[in-house]
């Protein structure tokens, strides 16, 4: 009969997990050699809060098992572990590689992009840009670049608003005393009206 | 000869293709996205816990797909929320 790898996480109940994890952490490992799996490697992977609660609870140990089981083993052991009051969720995922060589790519891929992160912790096009410029010129060359950009179009509008200015000028010295001169008419009419 | 430094610049544009990308999974040269790794889902998801686009994130479709499965089989574990905050 063939087998398959697996990689399987069981978030254990908390309280019981941190008294003695040992132990819960067995009931796990007992119900996966019942149905003849064969433990390849497991940790305590993490306790933390959950993002929402499950069954009532806030918080969770994470214990993840890889293991070496046949195909039709997964079903019982997914309804042995969902009866099980301690085990407030559990997964199961079959692996497409063995499991040294799936840990290994995931260990090393997981550096990659947190490497890959760090490169780019300038936020959005900065850090790329960064690096193609060299390290030595920074954000400071950035700055300048953006700033040359943003002085260039601010300054010929204010060149074509002094022209204009000048060419208006006239024109708006002239409205002012259309302006003067209509402003008491109305004034006075309105004086007149509401004596 | 000719042709090696053909292939030799063919090699160099495509290196330097990856490594300007905007996507980060091609950047880092991912086979696949590890559900477990919360530190690099949470990069993908809205304050609500919704999965960004391509459009906003770059991500090429390939790794949008492997991303998506990532993250809801990251949800179900609760290591991410289904609805946040």
């Amino acid at each position: 009969m063939s087998t398959r790898d697996y990689e399987a996480m069981f978030i254990l109940d908390h309280t019981a997990a941190s008294a003695d994890f040992e132990a819960t952490s067995g009931i796990v490992d007992q119900i996966l050699e019942k149905h003849g799996a064969k433990i390849e490697q497991k940790e305590k992977w993490d306790e933390r809060k959950l993002a929402y609660e499950i069954k009532g609870q806030r918080r969770g140990t994470y214990y993840l098992v890889y293991f070496n089981a046949a195909p039709t083993a997964i079903d019982a052991v997914n309804e042995d572990v969902q009866l099980n009051e301690s085990i407030l969720r559990h997964m199961v995922i079959a692996l497409d590689v063995p499991v040294a060589e799936h840990i290994e790519t995931t260990a090393k891929e997981r550096e990659a992009l947190a490497e890959d992160s760090r490169k780019n912790s300038l936020g959005g096009w900065g850090g790329r840009r960064d690096r193609r410029a060299g390290s030595a010129r920074g954000a400071g060359e950035r700055d300048d670049e953006d700033g040359s950009k943003g002085d260039a179009p601010r300054r010929e509008p204010a060149k074509s608003d002094a022209k204009s200015d000048a060419a208006s000028e006239p024109a708006k010295a002239e409205t002012p005393k259309v302006e003067s001169e209509a402003a008491p008419a109305a004034a006075s009419s309105d004086g007149t009206a509401s004596e | 000869m000719a042709s090696n430094t053909k292939l030799k610049n063919i090699r160099k544009l495509l290196k330097k293709r990856t490594e300007r990308t905007k996507c980060r999974f091609t950047r880092a040269r991912v086979y696949d996205i590890d559900w477990k790794d919360v530190a690099t889902l949470q990069k993908m998801i809205s304050q609500q816990g919704k999965i960004y686009g391509q459009k906003r994130t770059g991500t090429q479709s390939h790794f949008q797909r492997k991303l998506k499965t990532a993250i809801k089989r990251a949800r179900f574990m609760a290591l991410l929320p289904y609805v946040g905050r």
